[in-house]
């Protein structure tokens, strides 16, 4: 007997055994997410503009070699940047808000002194353009390097017998030691930069350069100390900040004995304090005008200043440097009441009716740079109130057709990454200029947030159509798929070890090491092929990323616009009901 | 073997014998002892097959149907609020056309909240095409589980064994356990349809039309008429094998009777007591035990009270609004009867209070009593 039609298991139920392609899920929405990157908030506050999420993407990898090439895409001195960059990037860090800030500049150094890669080229349209680079502290040799990226001959000129700048003559070797320097300089050079030692470079120098390169870049620097004026600045035993660096990393100190009087609030200041204790000083003290919380240097770096045994005597103004005969014999203070004025302008107001005497055997006064412009300044060549040379921000032009400047020389308080910062637009203006563009800024889709920082990665090698005006806030990214893992802290040498020589302080991440904290990264706004979007689309309508490097991308026809994918993004790369 | 058992370790024990490939079940009162037992079965290694401990009854039942259309044998058991989660899979179960066979323990249902029997839960479940078969004691509760498993995977349809609270899910009783052997001769090894097939993959459940979908209907009505004929053969056969049969209804007396007493489960045995009684007295009462209440057998019903002057339909379940349920199917089943019975509803036993012989006695009082039954049912309580 034949089965009733109603037992029959083929017709009692309904099964699909062909693809459901036929329905056209996607007719059903109006709404659809998009796949597009955008940028981190470490990124934005990076004036070098350092694409950070992608490159401890590469590092979670364990592939530092990637990491160090993502670095060198805007960085060309990542070794340096990795120890002595006032990291930016850190406080803004989305992880902070989470359980910690993620080491970025540790995992730079890293990358650095681990990785191996070579800066990748961006364009041969510079070909056959010369241009001259003078100064090679870090904007000349951003420029330079960039500059030469682009295609262009390039001819570097220094004053000094060796390249590099405060980077080589003043920062110690406990905070950037000499073969760091050199590692990042090998990998600049290799791009066939020329280099012009000893050169120094005037008025009529600057006019024959022009002859025959139709660009110039100065970055001369802030070589000039600038130091309060008062009595006994003439005694023996009183130096300015980079006096004393430069004497000490040259091995030619002075005699540093009984107490050593560091003046000044910055990080020149810490770094004259924390070489005097390693040349012998019994005592150290650092006096400034500001209070502990206005100090500009980093506070970490004050702590461990602090954990040496260095005093710190805040709300201090300089009046008078006292002397014993010739010699100094110690500094007369006043209290200071307030450092900067309504508007904010540094201008300190002492209590001049109290002093506070404190004797000394050597005084550092670290007060500050400035720019020591020679004969160049001039009726082409502007200066500015504060004696640098004044320029165009956007593009770095001065007044003389085919002159460019930036970095220290162009004034204002500078650190290593706005240095970098200005190289790198110098070269875009300067590449701009020789190739005969009228407009020489950079173009909105480069800038960072809206800039001033911008990526040249982006301007001329573009890999993705990352929205680099959004940034993603923590806001944005999803709590649910984010564990607790707070940074293990960074290991230094202990202060009795760190007080007895020269030896790098911070040591060095291992490859593990790097590996895990690199891991940390949310890499917020930046797609790492986690591949959630796919794997939660309930319509299989996320296509993976193609052969030809086109990120994930959505199927219209499928998509029926639940949200899911944007849901489960945890980096705020996936959008959804916004425009793209 | 002969055993002193509670309606729900009777339960248990037949689970057992019929050799699950899955059980999924989540615990509730009164229900929870046969959860409790299977998983002492599971431990001791008695128990064939794997237990799911599932978050929910609604889990539990997705568990069991997709287990089922595996080809497994599946079984889960639960009362009252479990039963009610679950009603969006038993629509599943059912229109998946699986054979996913469960222990219903009448409870009530909340609000108030109460633990006592009473029939309203499973029901309610009345057009979820679920078969649908009411025990009276123990030993049918056990005996209907193993025909159960027989009729659900020859019919494709699920199939729900009701029980009540505390009347049997907890009263012990003598209770006669087949052995293995006679049971694995009764009940062949499972044979379902496996619809998880990596050599022929297809999507169950994907959209239909109106029109598919109403010849999916037809299919499963066709099937439910033919589970008719299944369960009254499958009881036949296990009459023949183990002694014991129960018919899709049971007709006592009923030939001549001034008045047919329509009841369903545990108030069918005081009944029972309440018609030997009379019967020596000389009166002339019959009785119907409705034990399938889907399908309804209507054919049945019609065959014994076409000629019934009088039914009384005691009840323990409500349909607010109208009657009771049973009374309710009566009426509509016997609608074409040449002689028209005079059929009143009486609701005695809601909330799980007792109905005793004398409320019965006293049921059969009114109806005699009356020239014509009402339309509205009568509630019997307490003197």
């Amino acid at each position: 007997m034949s089965k009733p039609r109603c037992l029959d298991p083929e017709l009692i139920i309904p099964i699909s055994r062909g693809s459901t392609r036929v329905f056209k899920t996607g007719a059903w929405t109006d709404r659809q997410p998009f796949h597009r990157e955008k940028l981190s908030p470490c990124r934005a506050a990076c004036p070098v503009g350092n694409d950070i999420p992608r490159a401890l993407t590469k590092a979670a990898a364990g592939d530092l070699d990637g990491a160090l090439a993502v670095f060198l895409q805007e960085n060309p001195l990542p070794g340096v940047c990795g120890r002595v960059c006032l990291h930016p990037c850190q406080p803004e860090c989305n992880r902070a808000q989470w359980d910690g800030t993620v080491q970025v500049r540790a995992l730079e150094r890293a990358a650095a002194d681990l990785g191996r890669a070579l800066p990748p080229p961006l364009s041969d349209s510079g070909r056959g353009k010369p241009a001259a680079v003078v100064g090679s502290g870090p904007a000349g040799l951003a420029a330079a390097f960039h500059l030469a990226r682009l295609g262009h001959p390039v001819d570097l000129y220094e004053a000094r017998s060796s390249l590099g700048g405060v980077l080589s003559s003043a920062i110690p070797d406990f905070r950037l030691p000499a073969q760091a320097l050199e590692r990042d300089l090998e990998r600049i050079l290799g791009l066939g930069i020329k280099v012009h030692l000893e050169t120094r470079l005037d008025r009529a120098g600057l006019k024959e350069l022009l002859e025959s390169r139709r660009a110039v870049f100065l970055a001369l620097g802030a070589g000039r100390a600038r130091v309060p004026e008062m009595e006994g600045l003439g005694l023996k035993g009183v130096l300015t900040g980079l006096e004393f660096l430069e004497a000490a990393k040259a091995g030619t100190p002075p005699p540093v004995t009984g107490r050593a009087l560091i003046i000044g609030g910055g990080n020149v200041a810490l770094d004259a304090a924390l070489t005097a204790r390693r040349l012998g000083a019994e005592e150290v003290i650092l006096a400034c005008l500001e209070s502990r919380e206005e100090m500009p240097a980093l506070e970490e770096e004050v702590e461990l200043a602090l954990e040496e045994g260095i005093e710190i005597r805040p709300r201090l103004g300089p009046r008078e440097v006292l002397g014993r005969e010739d010699r100094v014999a110690g500094v007369r203070f006043s209290p200071c009441r307030s450092v900067f004025d309504s508007e904010g302008l540094f201008n300190p107001v002492l209590d001049q009716g109290r002093t506070l005497e404190l004797e000394a055997g050597l005084v550092v006064l670290a007060t500050g740079q400035e720019p020591d412009l020679g004969d160049l300044a001039g009726p082409e060549l502007a200066s500015t109130p504060r004696g640098g040379l004044q320029v165009v921000p956007e593009t770095l032009a001065a007044g003389m057709p085919g002159v460019f400047a930036g970095g220290d020389l162009t004034g204002g308080p500078g650190s290593v990454a706005l240095a970098l910062a200005a190289g790198k637009r110098a070269a875009v203006s300067i590449h701009a200029y020789l190739t005969g563009r009228s407009e020489l800024r950079v173009p909105d889709p480069a800038l960072l947030a809206g800039g001033p920082g911008f990526s040249i990665q982006r301007l001329f090698r573009p890999e993705t159509d990352q929205d680099l005006r959004r940034v993603v806030a923590f806001q944005d990214l999803e709590p649910l798929f984010l564990d607790h893992r707070p940074s293990r802290p960074l290991e230094l040498l202990a202060p009795a070890e760190r007080r007895a020589g020269f030896r790098e302080a911070a040591l060095p991440l291992s490859h593990d090491r790097a590996r895990e904290e690199a891991g940390r990264c949310f890499n917020c706004g930046t797609c790492t092929g986690c591949d959630r979007c796919l794997l939660f689309c309930p319509d299989s309508s996320v296509r993976p990323p193609g052969e030809e490097g086109q990120g994930y991308c959505l199927d219209p026809d499928f998509c029926k616009g639940c949200g899911v994918c944007a849901q489960v993004c945890i980096r705020g790369v996936v959008g959804f009901g916004e425009e793209p | 073997m002969r055993r002193f058992l509670t309606g729900n370790q009777a339960v248990a024990e037949a689970v057992r014998l019929c050799r699950p490939g899955v059980v999924a079940a989540y615990p509730i009162t009164p229900q929870t002892p046969i959860y409790e037992k299977l998983s002492e079965m599971e431990a001791s290694g008695e128990l064939s097959g794997i237990m799911m401990r599932t978050e929910s009854e609604h889990s539990a039942m997705a568990a069991c149907l997709s287990a089922s259309l595996t080809g497994v044998r599946t079984f889960t058991a639960t009362s009252s609020q479990g039963l009610a989660l679950m009603h969006e899979m038993l629509h599943f179960a059912s229109g998946g056309r699986t054979a996913v066979v469960m222990a219903c323990v009448n409870r009530s249902l909340a609000l108030p909240w109460a633990f006592w029997s009473d029939q309203t839960d499973s029901l309610s479940q009345r057009d979820t095409g679920w078969l649908q078969l009411y025990a009276e004691d123990n030993q049918e509760a056990l005996d209907s589980i193993i025909q159960a498993f027989r009729i659900a995977e020859e019919v494709l349809l699920p199939c729900m064994v009701v029980t009540e609270a505390n009347f049997i899910s907890h009263f012990m009783e003598p209770v006669e356990v087949p052995d293995q052997e006679q049971v694995d001769s009764f009940l062949p090894p499972v044979s379902l349809p496996r619809r998880f097939d990596l050599d022929n993959p297809g999507y169950v459940g994907p959209v239909v039309d109106q029109v598919q979908y109403r010849e999916f209907r037809a299919l499963s009505q066709e099937a439910m008429t033919l589970s008719l004929e299944v369960a009254r053969r499958v009881d036949r056969d296990f009459r023949e094998v183990f002694g014991r049969g129960y018919g899709l209804i049971e007709a006592v007396e009923v030939e001549g009777a001034e008045l047919v007493l329509v009841t369903t489960a545990t108030i069918t045995s005081t009944a029972r007591h309440v018609l030997k009684k009379l019967k020596a007295q000389g009166r002339r009462i019959g009785l119907v035990k409705i034990r399938l209440f889907r399908p309804f057998p209507t054919a049945a019903l019609r065959a014994v009270l076409d000629q019934a002057p009088r039914i009384a339909v005691i009840e323990r379940n409500l349909s607010l609004g109208r009657e009771g349920i049973f009374c309710s199917e009566l009426k509509a089943a016997l609608c074409h009867s040449p002689v028209r019975p005079q059929i009143q509803g009486y609701l005695a036993g809601i909330g799980g209070t007792d109905v005793t012989p004398e409320m019965i006695e006293r049921i059969i009082g009114h109806a005699l009593s009356r020239p014509e039954a009402g339309d509205e049912p009568i509630w019997i309580r307490e003197e």
